[in-house]
C-alpha cells in the first residue's frame, strides 16, 4: 500500500498567515479553547461589525446559529485544532459560506483525526504513526491524505503485508 | 469473434478466474513504448481494433461478466457502503442509467433491450434474468437506488463526479473493484484532493491542465485513457477496506510462482459529460491478466519487461509493488532478447 | 448514440421576439436530440457553401433542457456584426438546414446554492430561460433581473413578468428604468449565488459592485456572449506546412484557420473554454481570452485563436 511516499500530498491542508478581509461587513472569531495570540490580535485590528466566541464543541448549536445567522458579505476566522477547525468549517459550508469566506489560523495542535479504511472509525488524538484504531485495534499506518468531509487523515493496517514487519514508530504533524 | 460470457468463475478464495485465448487477444495491452513514462494520455473514446476488441463499443461486455456480477454481490451484500450517492446526484445517476441501458441495449441487443414510451421504461437483462418496468427519474420505481441498481449490471466501476466551482467533486459511486483507494474517504473530495497520494505528478501542473481538459468535455465527446498496476492473485476487490486481508499475498511471490501469480491490472477509463446533470460519469473498467498469459504475446512480454524494469521508485512504491517487483523484472527477462 | 458529432438540423420556426432579436426552433433530421443542462449552448454552422463564408457562432440554448424534440436559440443581430448573426437574420428561413454542435456547458447554476439571483442584459437573457424550469421544478429560491431596451431587445419580458411575477423585475432604458445593482446584491443571504449574462459593461458592474460590497468572489458567475471582435488585418503563417493565410478584420484566427480546412478543437470560440489553445512560434499576440494565466499570456508562446489577434502585421504558429 501507498506508506512514506504519502508524504507531501496536497490533500494535506496548508496554512498560511491569516489576514483580516478589509471588504467584510461582518467579521466572526471562533476559537476552541481561547481567542488567544494571532487570532487576538486580528480581533483587535478590525474596526467594524465584529463577534467572538469560544466552543469546545464543533457542533455546537449556538454555534451553527451564528454561522446561519451570517450575512452573505461576512467573514469567519477559526483557530483551535485541526479536526475542530475543519468540522466548524464544513458546518459553515453547509450554511452557505464560500470557501473564500472561511479563514483559519496554524492549528494549535498537531493531533489528527485518524480515518481506519478497514473499520471507518475515527480515532482522536493521533500524534504518531503507527497507532492503533480504536474500532478495530489494527496498527494503522497515519498518512497525509486528508478528507475535509470527515476532518480526518487516511489510516490503513501498517503490518498487513509481513506481520512481523511493522514500521519504527515516527511523530506525525 | 466476439467472446460470450461464461460460467462463473471467482476472484477471491480459490481464485478460478481465468482468461480465454480470445479473452487474452483482447486484452488492452497498456504500454505503448518500452519506457515507461508518466502521462495523462488521454483520447477521444471512439471505437478501433473492430469486431470483438475491448474498444468496439462504448461499454465492454466479456467472458467475466457474470463472474464479475457475482463478486459485485458479494462485496456489496458485505459492506452496502461500496455504493453511495449524495442526494443531490440524483439526476446525475439517472444520466448514467439513460446512457448505460441506452449503450448495452444498442450494442448487444442479444442480452440487453430497453423499450422507451417517454418516461415509461421497459429493461430487460437476459444475462442477469433481470425484468423491470419504471418510470425514468422516479427513484422510488425502481427495487434499489438508480446507481445501485445499474451498477450491479455493468463490469468495472463507475464513479460520478459534480462539477461546479470549476473543479470535479467525487459526490457518487458503486466501487467494488478499485486499485487501492476507498470511496468511503474519498467521497466529496475535489479533483486535486483525490488525486492526492499520486506522487511526482503534481509539480508538473499534469493535473492542473487535465482538469480544464475535462472541465470543457461536452455531451457526446467520451475520452479514454488507460491505468495500470500489478495485483497479485485475480482479485478484483483490491480495496483498502480489505487490505488487511489481502496485503499479505504479496510476500506471497516467489520466482517459481510468479508467472501465474501475479496479474497484470488494466484499468480502461473513460469520462463521458451527462446531459442533464452536467456531471462527468468516470468508468472504470478491470481487466486481469497473469503475466504467464502475457507473455504467449512475444511483443507484450519484450515491452513489459522493458516498461516494469525501467520504471521509477516513487511509482513502484505508490503501486505498492515494492516487495515483488524485482521478481517480477527477473522473470520478465528472459522472454527479452536483448538480455 | 455515445458518441455525437455535429448533429444537422432544420429549423421549424423563426420568430422576431424583440426589434433586434429573432428566435430559431431547431430540430434534428434524422435523430433525436439529446438533453442538455441549463446553461448549455450549442456552437452552429452557417454558410460555407460554394462561394461563400462559413460563419461559426455560439448559442445559449433556450429551451427546456428536458425537451428532446427541439431547442430554441435566439440570435440578436449585432451592429459591428462579423456576419454571423446578419446571415442568421437575413438567410435563415424555415425549412433551412443547419448543423449545430452537441451541447457544452460552461454556464451551468451551482445547485449547492441557497438561492439564485441572475443578471440578464438584453439578449443575455436566453441561458436563463434553461435555468428557470429546473430552478422551478427544484423549488429552489431565485430572482431574475431583466435590463433590456425595449426598441431593440427585450425579448419574452412581458410573459416572463406574468408567469415569474415577483420573481422577476424588468427594467426597460428605453423607458427610463434602472435596475439598482447595488440594491439588489445587499438584500441577498448567506448562500446567494449571482450569474450575469450580457454585455461585459454589465458584467463589469455586478463584479465590481459585489467585490466593492465584499461578497465573496466564488459566488458570482458569468457568461460573455460576445464573441470574436474585429480588429487589424494580419498574415499568419503556418510553421509546420509553411501555408500563410490572410486574417481579415471582420474574421477571427480560427475562422481563418477552419476556412482553409485547418480542424482545431473549440467549444466556446468565446476564449473561455481553453480547447483551441495555439502555440505560437512568433510574433506579438494581442491577447483578449479569458483562459491562458497571465504568465502564459506574457510569456507570448501561446494563443487562443477564436478571439485573439496579432499585435503586428504578421504571427508564425508551430502548426
Amino acid at each position: 500500500m501507498q506508506t512514506e511516499q504519502l508524504n507531501g500530498v496536497v490533500s494535506k491542508p496548508a496554512y498560511s498567515p491569516v489576514e483580516l478581509n478589509p471588504k467584510s461587513s461582518f467579521h466572526l472569531f471562533i476559537a476552541e479553547q481561547a481567542v488567544t495570540g494571532e487570532m487576538q490580535s486580528l480581533f483587535d485590528g478590525c474596526g467594524v461589525d465584529k463577534e467572538s466566541a469560544v466552543y469546545s464543541d464543533a457542533s455546537d448549536s449556538r454555534l451553527l446559529e451564528s454561522l446561519a445567522a451570517m450575512p452573505l458579505t461576512g467573514t469567519l476566522y477559526l483557530a483551535g485544532s485541526e479536526p475542530f477547525i475543519w468540522r466548524v468549517a464544513s458546518h459553515a459550508r453547509q450554511a452557505g459560506l464560500r470557501p473564500d469566506q472561511i479563514r483559519m489560523m496554524v492549528p494549535v495542535s498537531r493531533e489528527r483525526h485518524l480515518f481506519c479504511c478497514h473499520c471507518y472509525q475515527i480515532t482522536e488524538g493521533v500524534t504518531y504513526s503507527p497507532f492503533i484504531c480504536s474500532g478495530c485495534g489494527l496498527s494503522l499506518e497515519v498518512t497525509d491524505h486528508f478528507a475535509r468531509l470527515h476532518s480526518a487523515y487516511f489510516g490503513y493496517q501498517a503490518n498487513a503485508e509481513d506481520s512481523s514487519d511493522m514500521p519504527e514508530k515516527r511523530e506525525v504533524g | 469473434m466476439r467472446v460470450a460470457p461464461k460460467e462463473i468463475q471467482s476472484f477471491r478464495d480459490d481464485f478460478t478466474y481465468s482468461n480465454s485465448a480470445e479473452a487474452i487477444e483482447r486484452f488492452p495491452f497498456p504500454f505503448a513504448e518500452d519506457e515507461y513514462r508518466y502521462s495523462v494520455n488521454m483520447e477521444p473514446h471512439l471505437p478501433k481494433g473492430g469486431e470483438g476488441s475491448a474498444y468496439e463499443h462504448f461499454l465492454d461486455i466479456d467472458e467475466h461478466y457474470l463472474s464479475e456480477m457475482a463478486e459485485r454481490e458479494l462485496v456489496l451484500k458485505e459492506m452496502p457502503h461500496r455504493c453511495l450517492a449524495m442526494p443531490h446526484m440524483d439526476l446525475a445517476c439517472w444520466d448514467m442509467v439513460e446512457r448505460i441501458m441506452v449503450s448495452l441495449s444498442e450494442d448487444y441487443p442479444d442480452y440487453f433491450s430497453l423499450i422507451r414510451d417517454g418516461d415509461h421504461w421497459s429493461w430487460e437483462n437476459k444475462l442477469l434474468n433481470i425484468k423491470d418496468q419504471f418510470t425514468f427519474g422516479d427513484s422510488s420505481s425502481l427495487p434499489m437506488p438508480p446507481l445501485d441498481y445499474i451498477g450491479r449490471q455493468m463490469q468495472g466501476d463507475f464513479a460520478l463526479l459534480d462539477q461546479r466551482e470549476g473543479d470535479l467533486f467525487l459526490d457518487a459511486g458503486i466501487i467494488t473493484c478499485p486499485a487501492d483507494w476507498s470511496l468511503a474517504f474519498d467521497a466529496g473530495m475535489s479533483f486535486k484532493e483525490w488525486h492526492g497520494p499520486v506522487p511526482m505528478a503534481h509539480g508538473e501542473g499534469i493535473f492542473e491542465r487535465a482538469l480544464k481538459y475535462l472541465i470543457a468535455i461536452p455531451v457526446g465527446k467520451p475520452v479514454r485513457r488507460l491505468n495500470w498496476t500489478l495485483t497479485v492473485n485475480a482479485r478484483m476487490d483490491t480495496s483498502p477496506e480489505k487490505y488487511h486481508e489481502w496485503g499479505h499475498e504479496r510476500t506471497s511471490v516467489t520466482p517459481e510462482n510468479v508467472g501465474e501469480k501475479v496479474y497484470l491490472r488494466v484499468e480502461l477509463q473513460v469520462l463521458d459529460r451527462m446531459p442533464r446533470s452536467n456531471a462527468m460519469m468516470f468508468s472504470i473498467r478491470t481487466y486481469l491478466l497473469s503475466l504467464e498469459d502475457l507473455v504467449t504475446n512475444k511483443e507484450w512480454a519484450v515491452r513489459m519487461h522493458r516498461a516494469m524494469k525501467t520504471l521509477p521508485e516513487p511509482l513502484i512504491n505508490y503501486k505498492g509493488l515494492t516487495r515483488f517487483h524485482g521478481t517480477v523484472v527477473d522473470y520478465l527477462a528472459q522472454f527479452d532478447p536483448v538480455n | 448514440m455515445s458518441v455525437i458529432d455535429q448533429i444537422p438540423v432544420r429549423v421549424t420556426a423563426v420568430k422576431q421576439v424583440a426589434p433586434m432579436i429573432k428566435e430559431f426552433t431547431l430540430e434534428a433530421i434524422d435523430a433525436e436530440l439529446v438533453p442538455f443542462s441549463p446553461g448549455a449552448h450549442v456552437v452552429v454552422t452557417m454558410g460555407g457553401a460554394e462561394n461563400e463564408p462559413a460563419y461559426r457562432n455560439a448559442y445559449s440554448l433556450m429551451s427546456n433542457p428536458q425537451d428532446k424534440s427541439q431547442y430554441r436559440i435566439a440570435v440578436r443581430l449585432q451592429e459591428d456584426s462579423r456576419g454571423g448573426s446578419l446571415y442568421m437574420h437575413q438567410q435563415i428561413a424555415v425549412g433551412d438546414q443547419l448543423m449545430i454542435s452537441p451541447p457544452a456547458n460552461l454556464f451551468a447554476p451551482d445547485w449547492m446554492a441557497k438561492k439564485h439571483v441572475l443578471f440578464a442584459g438584453g439578449v443575455g437573457i436566453t441561458p436563463f430561460l434553461s435555468y428557470l424550469p429546473e430552478l422551478q421544478q427544484r423549488e429552489t429560491e431565485f430572482e431574475l433581473h431583466y435590463m433590456f431596451r425595449s426598441k431593440q431587445t427585450g425579448a419574452y419580458s412581458a410573459e416572463l413578468a406574468e408567469t415569474l411575477d415577483n420573481h422577476c423585475s424588468n427594467y426597460d432604458a428605453d423607458q427610463g428604468s434602472r435596475c439598482d445593482i447595488a440594491a439588489v446584491l445587499s438584500e441577498q443571504p448567506l448562500g446567494t449565488h449571482f450569474y450575469i449574462c450580457g454585455p461585459q459593461s454589465l458584467i463589469d458592474s455586478v463584479r465590481a459592485i459585489a467585490d466593492e460590497m465584499g461578497i465573496p468572489a466564488s459566488a458570482v458567475h458569468w457568461e460573455e456572449f460576445a464573441g470574436a471582435k474585429p480588429g487589424q488585418p494580419f498574415v499568419v503563417e503556418l510553421s509546420r506546412s509553411g501555408v500563410e493565410l490572410a486574417v481579415s478584420s471582420d474574421s477571427s484566427l480560427l475562422e481563418t484557420l477552419e476556412g482553409a480546412d485547418i480542424a482545431i478543437p473549440n467549444l466556446c470560440r468565446a476564449g473561455v473554454c481553453g480547447q483551441c489553445v495555439c502555440k505560437v512560434a512568433e510574433g506579438e499576440v494581442e491577447h483578449r481570452d479569458s483562459y491562458l494565466s497571465e504568465p502564459e499570456k506574457q510569456s507570448g508562446q501561446v494563443m487562443m485563436p477564436c478571439v485573439s489577434r496579432a499585435a503586428g502585421e504578421r504571427l508564425v504558429l508551430d502548426i
